[in-house]
């Protein structure tokens, strides 16, 4: 891990970190036909109300997540906010519809909440989370993230975007907010347990399999739920699983119980300190279960565990009673 | 698969069972119990329980498990964060006796 990337994770994690989204998409639907449409082609239940979010999945055929979703009602038009798939892509599986011009902000961080009171009003910190409003014209606020910790999507009309991200970086030196890249995110993401089609994507491992079960309505006749029911009602063979390792292992590389191939490994980083490796892996059903100490990569001992890997500091923030200025207030149990 | 390893999987998939059983039978959720994925968030995104249900899952936890969750408002926090941290907790309390 980079020096770089190191600041950045440390600054996601104690403070808040500004971002640059890319890769995101947003449709927007307020034809009510095209509403009703889109919700048939859903793979959720779309029981929301106006300034609601859920957070959805677009699936193949087998039930294989192709996108990950942010679904919901803003002032009664649907707004689809998606990562994974390109624009045209995500029409296509909605049966239409055009993305918007959208720049996309991410704020994130413990004390994100604060930074986006001083840019609205002290108000967005009762927004719940999967809350949404838009404050002025042009511009969204969900309260949502990929991080873990307190976490806003800025979805913001071009021409107004380099005044605000402007505003937000001066608002933001009171709380030492710094721009994180991509890769912090992504780093984060892994580290919290979020799904990131990207990286979890690519393994063909369907919903179930990925414990993406609670994004799903399985009632539902969209795309992939059918496959889904059908690999429910045979019973499930594997599913993916965290576990930690003393040095770095490779993706793809195979984990053993008592010499016997019981899975793969889809993902690994280190943490901040370097000590141990978080490792994202797909395990045969009797071997996925945390707390087992026992299973080798390439001679590497590896130890399952309950996700995520980090105790979030945010868990432990409380807007009303905890400030930036403060923060050595707040207590945080050892990590584990 | 050597019997040590056995027994440690057979004890953590009956324990996952059994409080993913209690979750869905105390919070009244409708969904089978085999479908609470077990590391996903229970608060918030995730199975989206909220503060109420976190009271009903403490009290019935302790009634089936004898096991204390809410020790202080610290520990409960990254107890109650999935159905794995929740049966870690039952286990350790179990070892520690």
């Amino acid at each position: 891990m980079t020096q770089a990337l190191q600041d950045a994770v440390r600054v996601i994690r104690t403070g808040v970190g500004l971002v640059r989204h890319d890769g995101i998409r947003v449709h927007i639907f307020d034809d009510s036909s095209d509403i009703e449409r889109v919700e048939t082609r859903l793979p959720m239940d779309l029981a929301i109300r106006d300034g609601q979010f859920k957070q959805g999945l677009l699936l193949d055929e087998q039930g294989r997540p192709q996108a990950d979703l942010l679904v919901g009602l803003i002032q009664d038009k649907l707004f689809i906010v998606s990562r994974g798939l390109d624009a045209e892509s995500v029409a296509h599986a909605l049966g239409g519809g055009i993305a918007g011009d959208w720049d996309i902000f991410g704020i994130e961080g413990p004390f994100a909440w604060e930074l986006m009171a001083s840019w609205d009003s002290p108000g967005i910190i009762g927004l719940p989370y999967l809350g949404a409003f838009s404050p002025r014209e042009g511009i969204h606020i969900l309260r949502a993230g990929y991080t873990g910790e307190y976490g806003y999507l800025m979805l913001i009309r071009p021409d107004l975007s380099d005044a605000e991200w402007g505003q937000l970086g001066a608002l933001g030196q009171a709380f030492d907010a710094k721009e994180v890249g991509l890769d912090a995110i992504q780093h984060c993401s892994l580290e919290n347990w979020v799904f990131d089609p990207l990286r979890d994507g690519q393994h063909q491992l369907d919903a179930l399999e990925l414990q993406l079960r609670w994004r799903i309505d399985m009632t539902k006749e969209a795309l992939g739920v059918d496959a889904l029911r059908t690999h429910k009602s045979a019973g499930l063979r594997r599913r993916i699983t965290a576990m930690s390792a003393p040095s770095s292992v490779s993706v793809g590389a195979t984990v053993r119980a008592d010499g016997r191939a019981i899975g793969t490994i889809l993902a690994t980083a280190p943490d901040l300190e370097g000590d141990t490796h978080r490792v994202l892996a797909v395990l045969d059903m009797p071997y996925a279960q945390p707390g087992i100490d026992s299973y080798l990569v390439d001679e590497v001992p590896c130890r399952t565990q309950s996700a995520p890997w980090v105790l979030n500091r945010s868990l432990y923030v409380n807007p009303q009673r905890h400030a930036y200025a403060r923060r050595h207030d707040v207590v945080i149990p050892e990590a584990r | 698969m050597n019997t040590a390893l056995s027994t440690r999987l057979h004890t953590r998939q009956t324990t996952l069972r059994m409080v993913q059983e209690l979750l869905v039978s105390e919070l009244y959720l409708e969904v089978d119990p085999e479908d609470l994925d077990p590391d996903a968030p229970l608060f918030g995104s995730g199975h989206g329980l909220d503060s109420i249900d976190a009271v009903e899952i403490l009290v019935a936890l302790e009634g089936q498990f004898q096991a204390r969750l809410e020790g202080d408002r610290v520990d409960a926090v990254r107890h109650l964060r999935t159905v794995n941290t929740i049966v870690d907790r039952i286990l350790a309390e179990q070892a520690a006796q």
